[in-house]
């Protein structure tokens, strides 16, 4: 039987590895995906994370493979960021292997792909923009523009049976923290702070809850109590649009296998 | 500085078609079991032997490769035995100081022909130095190394110029020794010898035994090319470490191109690193063989140093392409 080919899962921070980490455990996402390990003291932000991408999807002095790469929105449409992202990707190959070129691949819904083509070899790569900017109540009621992978993760702080699923944060009921997340918001932006992505929050529960662990911790438990307390569907649907995302990636990257 | 460049194969051994391109300093082959590279090895001397190759530096012919196979009939040399088709065998060499230099030399063995070649006639390359470099194309393979033939062939040749003396700096950079110098006996027994006692080399460990006569071959060679399968036998990976150091410090001085193929991630990094040192420029080729067909893919350094990094290894990359 052949063997399946591998994809590499590319992402940007130390928080977004955990959460996709144990979105991996829950059975989220098809078996044949591994998350990179992204070294951020060499391959620092976005621009580095299409460094360190390059040589996995590059055909010319590179491996030609399959990769799916998790970009957060931040202040961007979907079709700007993507439009950054070919750019920059384009911009690299160039520094490196002229004969390469970038070209559009198959689309579906909000996940876009491209093909690293150099003759008869190719890599492909799937673009995910994560962040939630359809989500009312992130926008209108925490006033976030800023998005990002942690929408999900916050999304999953906001639902009631996840929040209480988690024993870290037994000591701050869930109706307080929720009261807790305005005000602390409030008081920042009085004093000049900035509170315009769903990272703050989860660092707000963080103080409140009085967790020591990282982030990166508190974000692991949300995950993985979440996945437990809803059961699949329910955590399927939380999780909405994302994990439509990540199978659309799987499907984009599917076709045309061997080309 | 000659180099070879590339290398293609038609219907060679278990190669239907394959190509090799970017050959630079310091090459590294590596992929599975039955991927070609120790075809790829053979093409090179096969070449070779269109170019004023007879014997390697050892004074082993081209009838080697058909004893190591235990294979005399010929016809194994023909992809699937089918002798309706030619082998045909292309390296491409290049002349650094010559820029857009390029020889094309070609080894054919018509269909149901005894072997035979040609040389295209396109001497871009001075005929000399091309021939030069062919003349000794060398392999070196882990039993070799426990050949006392080895010092014997190459001992009054390494003392008439005093090439001794590196290689025993070598050795004591390489294992961590404090040895003085070498003698052979006349006996034919290489003796190590220390401040105050010898030890004949045979009482050596193997990783010992086979750098050092590793290094003897490489220190008769210049202006060539040596190809070394599985240079990691034997050695910690702390000693492959310097071993490399010491043998593409030996390659740079001596201008001899080194190709090795390996199964070892060890010696990947170790030469990746060696070559740097040494201001040598590296390769390593992910070799992989589908119905016949052989894909090479080419890395650089950074690219090696970057997919490792990323947690991939370049020994497997046909597990993601």
């Amino acid at each position: 039987m052949p063997e399946t080919k591998k994809t590499l899962v590319f992402y940007e921070g130390d928080d977004d590895k955990v959460f996709l980490q144990k979105l991996r455990d829950a059975g989220i996402w098809p078996a044949e995906w591994d998350l990179a390990a992204r070294t951020k003291e060499q391959f620092s932000g976005k621009d580095g994370l299409i460094r360190q991408l390059l040589p996995v999807v590059n055909p010319e002095n590179g491996v030609g493979g399959h990769a799916v790469v998790l970009i957060d929105h931040d202040e961007m449409s979907i079709d700007e960021r993507a439009e950054w992202f070919k750019k920059n990707l384009s911009d690299e190959i160039s520094r490196t292997a002229s004969v390469v070129q970038v070209v559009d691949g198959p689309t579906e819904g909000r996940v876009k792909s491209y093909r690293i083509v150099s003759g008869d070899r190719a890599g492909k790569v799937a673009l995910v923009v994560v962040g939630h900017p359809a989500d009312e109540e992130l926008k209108n009621t925490y006033k976030i523009d800023r998005f990002a992978i942690d929408d999900w993760v916050f999304r999953l702080a906001l639902n009631q049976s996840v929040y209480e699923a988690v024993s870290d944060l037994e000591r701050v009921p869930y109706a307080i923290a929720k009261t807790k997340y305005l005000e602390v918001a409030e008081l920042f932006r009085k004093n000049g702070l900035e509170v315009r992505k769903s990272k703050t929050y989860i660092q707000i529960l963080r103080a409140l809850a009085a967790i020591g662990p990282s982030t990166a911790t508190i974000v692991g438990r949300l995950v993985k109590k979440g996945a437990e307390a809803l059961g699949e569907t329910q955590f399927r649907q939380l999780l909405q649009p994302f994990i439509d995302d990540l199978d659309a990636a799987a499907r984009v990257l599917a076709i045309g296998i061997n080309n | 500085m000659i180099r070879l460049q590339s290398i293609s194969i038609e219907c060679f051994r278990g190669i239907r078609e394959g190509r090799i391109k970017g050959l630079t300093d310091v090459n590294l082959l590596v992929g599975r079991n039955n991927s070609g590279k120790t075809t790829v090895v053979e093409s090179i001397q096969r070449v070779a032997s269109q170019a004023g190759f007879k014997h390697d530096i050892l004074g082993r012919d081209l009838s080697f490769w058909q004893s190591m196979r235990q294979a005399s009939s010929q016809d194994l040399m023909w992809y699937r035995q089918d002798k309706s088709k030619d082998v045909v065998i292309t390296g491409s060499i290049t002349e650094s100081t010559s820029p857009g230099s390029r020889q094309d030399i070609t080894f054919r063995i018509p269909g149901n022909m005894p072997p035979g070649g040609v040389v295209i006639p396109r001497f871009s390359i001075d005929e000399q130095r091309m021939r030069t470099f062919f003349s000794v194309i060398s392999v070196l393979r882990p039993f070799d190394a426990f050949s006392p033939q080895i010092e014997q062939k190459f001992w009054p040749a390494l003392l008439s110029n005093r090439r001794d003396k590196g290689l025993t700096t070598a050795l004591n950079e390489v294992f961590g020794l404090n040895a003085e110098s070498f003698q052979l006996l006349p006996n034919n027994q290489l003796m190590v010898l220390f401040d105050n006692y010898g030890l004949p080399l045979d009482s050596q460990g193997d990783g010992t035994r086979t750098a050092v006569r590793t290094m003897i071959v490489l220190t008769m060679m210049r202006d060539t090319l040596l190809m070394l399968e599985e240079p990691e036998c034997h050695q910690h990976p702390g000693s492959l470490e310097r071993f490399s150091a010491a043998l593409c410090k030996l390659a740079k001085s001596q201008n001899v191109q080194l190709i090795i193929s390996t199964h070892s991630i060890d010696c990947v990094r170790s030469f990746m690193l060696a070559a740097r040192t040494a201001k040598s420029e590296a390769a390593v080729f992910h070799l992989t063989l589908n119905d016949g067909k052989q894909d090479a893919r080419r890395l650089d350094p950074e690219a090696v140093e970057t997919l490792t990094s990323t947690g991939i290894d370049v020994r497997c990359l046909d597990l993601y392409a």
